[in-house]
């Protein structure tokens, strides 16, 4: 039987089938990928709401964790659908959500809508291109809900191939370099990972498995590794992955990981993608490929090897902090308005790892919120550089002079945008900035350096710094006599930042259904966390 | 009377409404009416909420009190986000009533004196409004993470308003306010973490956090203590973080700037008094001396560099360092002069209500300098003191009031800035005995720079230049003359609300 979950990577891969297939004109291309994209986000909406409260759940039936055989304590997933149709090689269909990848799936849904409206005036192989966006939606919902290390993994290279061709096709004029550099970065970091998912499964799932499900034989389930940590960080004495063994094994996740995220130093190929993918492509790229990373380094180096993370902490630490410091500092140096959004992503991707290396409740909480609140703003700065492309012919800020002038709508926009990501208390991504420096300073980790926090602290100074001297050198002033005919946001670009817009302050000001989602997740899942 | 409807929320949140409606209205007329009206019922509801400190019988406010005997009125609490402990929490005491109401007070009058600005306008009213909501939020914040949103959303009116409708260096000026600000509000960030921190169970709480004083005396308090020293002394400011101020203030508008020197400064000396003395009350007593430091040199520096001022609206912004500094020595001899046990208690509470009643006189005074100087300078084209010269019989409007104002700044008695400095000489004088000499020769410069810049710029010979200068205009009197008045009433009857506050200090010290 084909659940929910099923349904929400079926549909889009069907409607990237369409919209290739029977698409025959620029307009059924775009009106049946956004058809589908809507049904998607109706599905992933009921999804959340099921999620945020039982009683709002609509279509799909309330949350129902689903217990191992072996009982309590378990990690709670919920609406699993699992086939075992070739369990005797230890891969099984297994698919599942949480309070982790709810909100990165709706992102996905909503983000893959709002890019389609976004270029609701592509001229260039629209079915194609629309089409490609539909296929990268069925992936990346794909790798938020695969359970399965196999599945996960062939969801993870799905998400290349798209990405691949609209940095290719669609992009600038250094597509071809970019897209080759974007495919081997990630690629290499694919391959270590796999690495890490082999010796899982070769050395310890037999016996993990035998503790969870009661069968000893080998297996790529994930929720066996998700249960058995989590039985044994709260000290129930099965038996584990040795620390030994978790070291390598969260190191190579943990390459992946940040290639994907990216952390300094592996984020090179991100604002060389970003200057050449076309803007729907950027905004799926920083907003949800970017959160792949993140999901997988609390998916599985924490959520799987518990005592590895305990005892690499300080690696995600220094990561996370040097990526703040270092982008921040490379943004103000910055002239393609694109490049620098691309840049500050990576420094507001360090606040993930920050959060992620406190090992407290608050600060984990805070970099899984920061991937949300952070593909929210990202879609919005990326649709800002698209449109003032598209208007003025130029992203290069030092040619761009008062546009409050001539674009109102966009230079509001634009405002709003920059004071969103520089993290303004009463915006979305305070609460998440906040919270990760709330853990990150009470986390015993630090005991007695606490005042170790000042370092990445002063990044947002930074971040304040580029983002002001940007806005006033793109808004104020008097426009030059070549942008004076520019115009102002197109009608269907408008929705797209209505939307998003409307979320900042939304979540800014009641974060609580988010905040209350992740943190059942948190506890539910991460007992084991200190408190600070 | 009993005010049983939500009367702090309104009071924060209807500026914010206004401004919205001023921003959509349409027409650049409806703005202002709409910004005017929204500012008036404001101040009507924060006199109301004054008239419930000032005569408890007549108008009853809802009383919350807390372990250590704090209370706290017309309290409004609810959750916000339960899984952090952060709530949704207002309330009202002595020292938030008194700034609340002066903010309710200038708003209006800021708006008055900027009914003839006409680059656009709907957005330049809705920035005041704005503003307006960030500040009382501030004052009336008893949750420190609320409390940190009003503090940083509110720079973004002020930046907006310096670098839209600013002078020719806007830019600079704007980006050097914001960054000053941001950069001062890390460490406050840090000590807010470290209360949350120590704090068990776990708390935001204000309310709680004074109660209970969650960082334990030591090095740990003693450093949080200059934290928030850095972030608190700059918005005041304070020598040496205050190079931000007289920038803001030459490029700002005139309305910007009456809302920046009368409200925005005070949001640094409510600091200091609500989270240096009031929850670090040992690290305090230990560091009163640092406090009382940057006091004197503030003082003494800004009176200095005022004398080599030309530029009128400079010359007023750095007066505005020095008489902030009354504000810091104030509050260092209230503490060591309570705890220091020489019998001076007295004289010590005299001291710190007269900081507490400094900042309230200042606001009045400074907005009035700021009012004169900015509209000398729209009118005319130049506020250089060298430049002018004889304008009382060509413009003897502009004449009395500057000649007012600058009496009033200068602490002539009878008027308010005295009744501030003189509570502030008695209270270092009972806490640190003869050094009060430094400051109170002080006044003798503020006097003589103050004359000086008079004599150059109202009397003497009159400028040819200014033959046919225009005087002030109906709507740059009406808020002139209001405030005026209120130095007179306040001056002359400062028990209006000196009571309140002292009452009030003396709980506060008392509890050292």
């Amino acid at each position: 039987m084909v659940g929910v979950l099923s349904l929400l990577w079926l549909i889009p891969f069907v409607g990237a089938l369409i919209v290739w297939g029977l698409g025959t004109s620029q307009r059924a291309a775009k009106f049946s990928a956004l058809g589908f994209s809507l049904v998607e986000m109706v599905l992933a909406t009921s999804l959340l709401l099921a999620m945020i409260n039982p009683g709002w759940a609509f279509v799909l039936g309330a949350p129902t964790a689903t217990p191992p055989p072996t009982g309590p304590p378990f990690v709670p997933l919920f609406y699993m659908e699992r086939f075992g149709g070739w369990k005797d090689y230890g891969f099984n269909y297994i698919v599942g959500v949480d309070g982790l990848s709810v909100p990165l799936i709706w992102l996905t849904a909503l983000l893959t809508t709002l890019a389609i409206v976004f270029h609701w005036d592509e001229e260039q192989r629209p079915r194609a291109f629309f089409g490609l966006f539909m296929f990268l939606e069925m992936a990346l919902v794909g790798v938020f809900q695969a359970l399965d290390f196999i599945l996960f993994a062939v969801f993870w290279e799905l998400v290349l191939l798209p990405m691949f061709f609209l940095i290719g096709i669609w992009g600038g004029p250094n597509r071809r370099y970019a897209a080759l550099k974007f495919l081997i970065f990630t690629h290499v970091g694919f391959v270590i990972m796999l690495l890490s998912m082999f010796t899982l499964y070769w050395t310890a799932s037999a016996s993990v498995n035998a503790a969870v499900y009661g069968v000893n034989a080998p297996t790529l389930d994930m929720t066996a590794f998700l249960h058995g940590a989590l039985r044994h960080a709260t000290g129930s004495g099965i038996v584990y992955v040795t620390l030994g063994a978790q070291i390598p094994i969260f190191a190579a996740f943990l390459f992946g990981f940040i290639v994907k995220l990216p952390s300094v130093p592996f984020h090179t190929w991100l604002p060389d993608a970003h200057v050449e993918a076309p803007t729907g492509g950027s905004v799926l790229l920083a907003g949800v490929l970017l959160k792949m990373g993140g999901y997988g380094i609390f998916r599985i180096n924490l959520g799987m090897l518990p005592d590895a993370a305990r005892s690499l902490w300080w690696v995600l630490a220094i990561l996370g902090t040097v990526s703040m410091v270092y982008a921040a500092f490379v943004c103000l140096a910055q002239t393609d308005l694109k490049r620098l959004i691309a840049y500050s992503s990576v420094g507001h991707m360090g606040f993930v790892l920050l959060g992620a290396s406190s090992l407290t409740v608050i600060g984990v909480q805070g970099g899984i919120f920061q991937l949300f609140n952070h593909g929210i703003i990202t879609a919005i700065l990326f649709m800002l550089a698209g449109s003032v492309k598209h208007s003025t012919g130029t992203r290069d800020i030092p040619e761009l002079q008062g546009l409050a002038r001539v674009m109102p709508q966009f230079s509001l926009i634009l405002a709003i945008g920059f004071f969103a990501s520089l993290g303004l208390p009463g915006l979305n991504s305070f609460w998440s900035e906040f919270m990760v420096f709330v853990g990150a300073y009470g986390s015993p980790n630090l005991d007695p350096n606490r005042r170790l926090i000042l370092i990445p602290l002063l990044s947002i100074v930074v971040t304040a710094a580029y983002y002001l001297y940007t806005m006033q050198r793109i808004l104020f002033g008097d426009p030059p006599e070549k942008l004076a005919k520019s115009h102002d946001l197109l009608p269907w670009e408008r929705i797209s930042y209505a939307v998003l817009v409307a979320l900042v302050f939304l979540v800014g000001l009641f974060p609580l259904p988010f905040l209350g989602m992740i943190n059942a997740y948190t506890s539910g899942s991460f007992p084991w966390l200190g408190g600070l | 009377m009993l005010v049983d409807y939500p009367i702090l929320t309104l009071i924060v949140f209807l500026p914010a409404l206004g401004a919205l409606l001023s921003y959509v209205a349409g027409s650049a007329r409806a703005a202002r009416w709409i910004a005017l009206s929204f500012s008036l019922l404001v101040l009507a509801l924060a006199s109301v909420l004054l008239a419930g400190f000032l005569s408890p019988d007549a108008i009853a406010l809802p009383k919350m009190v807390t372990p250590g005997a704090h209370a706290y009125y017309a309290v409004e609490k609810s959750p916000w986000v339960p899984t952090l402990n952060v709530n949704y929490f207002l309330g009202a005491d002595e020292l938030s009533v008194v700034l609340v109401f002066l903010n309710a007070l200038l708003t209006p009058l800021a708006l008055a004196i900027s009914w003839d600005e006409h680059s656009r306008v709907p957005e330049f009213f809705a920035m005041f409004l704005f503003m307006e909501t960030t500040i009382s939020g501030v004052f009336l914040s008893l949750d420190l993470f609320q409390f940190l949103v009003f503090w940083e959303v509110g720079l973004v009116p002020m930046y907006l308003l310096i670098a839209v409708w600013g002078g020719p260096r806007r830019s600079y000026a704007a980006f050097k306010f914001f960054l000053y600000t941001f950069l001062a509000s890390l460490p406050l960030l840090v000590v807010i973490f470290a209360f949350y921190l120590y704090s068990s169970p776990h708390t935001f709480d204000m309310t709680a956090i004074i109660s209970t004083l969650p960082i334990p005396p030591g090095p740990l308090a003693d450093l949080a203590f200059v934290g928030l020293l850095i972030a608190f002394g700059t918005k005041l400011p304070t020598w040496p973080l205050h190079t931000w101020l007289p920038d803001a203030h030459v490029e700002a508008p005139t309305g910007g700037s009456v809302i920046l020197a009368g409200v925005l400064l005070k949001l640094g000396g409510y600091g200091l008094i609500r989270f240096n003395v009031q929850m670090l009350p040992t690290a305090a007593g230990d560091l009163y001396w640092l406090l009382a430091l940057v006091g004197i040199i503030s003082i003494l520096y800004g009176a200095f560099v005022c004398i080599a001022q030309d530029d009128l609206k400079r010359l007023v912004a750095f007066s505005s360092v020095s008489h902030m500094g009354f504000v810091t020595l104030g509050i260092a001899a209230g503490v060591y002069g309570f705890t220091s046990g020489g019998g001076y208690g007295r004289g010590a509470v005299l001291g710190f209500s007269g900081a507490i009643f400094q900042m309230f006189a200042h606001g009045l005074v400074s907005a009035a300098l700021f009012m004169v100087a900015g509209s000398l300078g729209h009118m005319i084209g130049t506020r250089n003191i060298s430049e002018l010269g004889g304008i009382a019989k060509r413009a003897p409007r502009v004449a009395i009031f500057m000649m007012v104002s600058f009496l009033a700044s200068l602490g002539l008695p009878g008027l308010v800035g005295f009744v501030a400095e003189f509570s502030v000489f008695v209270g270092v004088y009972a806490a640190f005995g003869l050094l009060v000499f430094v400051p109170v020769l002080t006044v003798i410069l503020t006097a003589a720079y103050y004359i000086w810049a008079m004599q150059r710029a109202i009397f003497g010979p009159p400028n040819p230049r200014w033959e046919t200068m225009p005087d002030l205009r109906r709507f740059q009197v009406a808020p002139l003359a209001v405030l005026t008045v209120a130095f007179a009433v306040f001056g002359i009857l400062p028990v209006l609300i000196f009571n309140v506050i002292s009452a009030w200090s003396q709980g506060i010290l008392g509890g050292l």
